[in-house]
């Protein structure tokens, strides 16, 4: 504030404002110094590191005077949430940037309108419907016409090793996710797109290009915007929880096959929050996988806008 | 140059192709529930809105889902009277005094908070208000959707009010209005479709979630609403635990629950396309 001369009714004006603006911070702070709180003491007992990297969920009722070793590890969940997130985004990535092209390149501009609503319709869409979708249609289909052929004719790739038990697996919960992500990856990629300076566009037209080449180069010209889109779309699909706590199996496991059921660090909060009562330190080594997603989830975040204010044009 | 043609023309047809894949699950989800879920719902009739749910072992009965419905219109309109307040103030400060330190806070955390897993919010949420005084509770539902709610809120209004042309401003300067009253009378005014718009996202937003509710409302179907400081259902926390019951007709239920879901979702999604983020001149 640098005005020369500030009115007492500006300063009423400014300083009622502060309040309702000062509480929106203090909720995010809020939700990070609580997860810390209720998370130290499972650091305490079993150590931080082993709290992430061991293979092992036991809850116990016993002391932690009597743990002979760590009986709550995340290490399964947070390899399942990338394992899960890593497909969602590899099969969104094509289609979106696909989608975005279609829509600024191909479609007739009339119809541009009612696709951008299409895509926003999606983005709104409540999530459990999808989870319902994945649960009743997807997991089904996928198990018949994949991964039962996969697993008997590729089945010695250790990603399609093991026989498909249910339509819940890590596949599924991946391409479900991959459906959810692409209108979100799509608006990052079509909002760079639109904002390549027609003249650039002009010029590469007048070389004579094909639209093949053009779209190439117009793209080349949004590479970080792309990047941003993919850490968008695994920032979405990392912290989706309903819908797939509903299609990925909940089984603690480490598995490298794609058939498998597994937990993610949001599934096994939404599947064993409930029984924290029966075990006094798990809750605070579910907070512990809820400090992981939101610290992770504001590096990724952080890193996409710093990548976005890279382009200039 | 025949190939350079070729790669042109099988571009443009994959493209087209993986565009056409990308929308499709869309139509099919709103098409597989609807086949799936208002069969039931015309089955159910008026009592699938009035009546409670039957128990498991009543396998002959429909009965309703009376209290998903009031606590979800409970918990999304008590969290909307929560976060609007704060959230169209806070955005009123960022677009007038955009230099601020301040507001360089308050967009990056609103960016935050939009990204942060709702499953996060619901714990956090539960040790809050939940864990202290132990139980359950309708309001502090209605809390962990305030949370949700408030960084749409927000993102969206400051988008309004920014669009607001500076001559309508400077006029109402011009004729002595004092500050607030330019706010409020005047940028507000203009831009009220947008923040009507934004406010009808962000509940169409709280009204889809599920993680936030598991453990602040918990959810309770003995009867239709028990009040504010008594767990409380949702439409969205229902169908999540009647499809993972093993009850064929709970299974049938939540289709219905899915069918309304996705019908008030549509209603509100058509309402915001209706109201135009920014101002036209």
């Amino acid at each position: 504030m640098s005005y020369a001369r500030v009115s007492s009714h500006d300063k009423i004006v400014f300083y009622s404002l502060v309040p309702p603006t000062l509480f929106v911070v203090l909720i995010l702070m809020t939700l990070f110094l609580t997860q810390l709180y209720h998370s130290i003491p499972i650091f305490d007992v079993q150590g931080l590191l082993n709290t992430y990297t061991v293979n092992r969920w036991y809850p116990t009722q016993s002391p932690p005077e009597l743990w002979k070793e760590p009986h709550y590890g995340l290490l399964p969940t947070i390899w399942g949430t990338i394992y899960v997130s890593g497909i969602a985004v590899l099969l969104a990535l094509p289609l979106s940037i696909s989608l975005a092209v279609f829509i600024e390149e191909l479609l007739p501009r009339r119809f541009r309108g009612y696709m951008s609503s299409l895509v926003d319709l999606m983005a709104g869409t409540p999530t459990i419907l999808f989870g319902l979708w994945g649960l009743s249609f997807l997991g089904p289909l996928l198990k018949e016409f994949f991964m039962e052929p996969a697993h008997e004719g590729l089945g010695f790739l250790p990603i399609f090793s093991c026989t498909p038990l249910s339509g819940t697996s890590i596949l599924t919960a991946g391409v479900m996710l991959a459906v959810m992500i692409i209108p979100f990856m799509v608006a990052v990629i079509q909002e760079s797109y639109k904002a390549i300076p027609v003249t650039y566009k002009e010029a590469a037209w007048s070389l004579g290009l094909t639209r093949f080449e053009y779209v190439r180069l117009n793209l080349s010209m949004i590479v970080p915007a792309i990047v941003s889109a993919v850490l968008l779309g695994l920032g979405r699909a990392s912290s989706e929880t309903a819908a797939v706590a509903l299609v990925v199996g909940n089984i603690y496991a480490l598995s490298f096959c794609m058939f498998s059921p597994t937990h993610t660090l949001t599934s096994i909060i939404a599947a064993n929050f409930g029984e924290v009562e029966m075990y006094p330190y798990m809750r605070n080594a579910l907070f512990a996988g809820g400090l992981f997603l939101l610290t992770f989830g504001m590096i990724i975040n952080a890193m996409g806008i710093v990548l976005l204010r890279r382009i200039r044009f | 140059m025949v190939s350079r043609k070729l790669v042109d023309r099988i571009f443009t047809v994959s493209v087209t192709l993986l565009a056409l894949v990308a929308v499709l699950p869309i139509f099919h989800i709103i098409y597989y529930i609807t086949i799936k879920g208002l069969p039931v719902v015309l089955e159910g009739g008026v009592n699938f809105f009035t009546q409670i749910p039957p128990s498991p072992i009543r396998v002959n009965e429909l009965g309703g889902i009376a209290p998903a419905i009031a606590g979800t219109l409970f918990m999304t309109a008590v969290a909307t009277v929560i976060a609007v307040p704060i959230a169209v103030l806070a955005s009123v400060f960022s677009a007038e005094y955009p230099n601020h330190n301040l507001t360089k806070i308050v967009r990056a955390t609103s960016r935050s908070l939009l990204e942060v897993p709702t499953i996060v919010i619901g714990i956090v949420v539960f040790a809050l208000l939940v864990m202290p005084f132990g139980r359950f509770t309708a309001i502090a539902g209605a809390v962990a959707l305030a949370i949700v709610m408030i960084p749409y809120v927000y993102t969206y209004t400051e988008l309004a009010l920014l669009s607001v042309p500076r001559t309508y401003i400077e006029a109402a300067y011009g004729i002595g209005m004092k500050r607030a009253q330019v706010i409020y009378m005047v940028t507000m005014g203009v831009a009220r479709r947008g923040i009507v718009r934004g406010i009808t996202i962000a509940i169409a937003k709280a009204m889809g979630e599920t993680a936030p509710l598991l453990f602040t409302a918990f959810g309770a179907r003995n009867m239709i609403f028990g009040g504010p400081l008594e767990p409380s259902d949702a439409i969205t926390l229902m169908i999540y635990v009647f499809i993972q019951s093993p009850f064929e007709h709970w299974h049938r239920i939540a289709w219905g629950a899915a069918f309304l879901l996705l019908v008030l979702y549509l209603t509100l999604f058509l309402i915001s396309r209706r109201l135009v983020g920014e101002v036209r001149v």
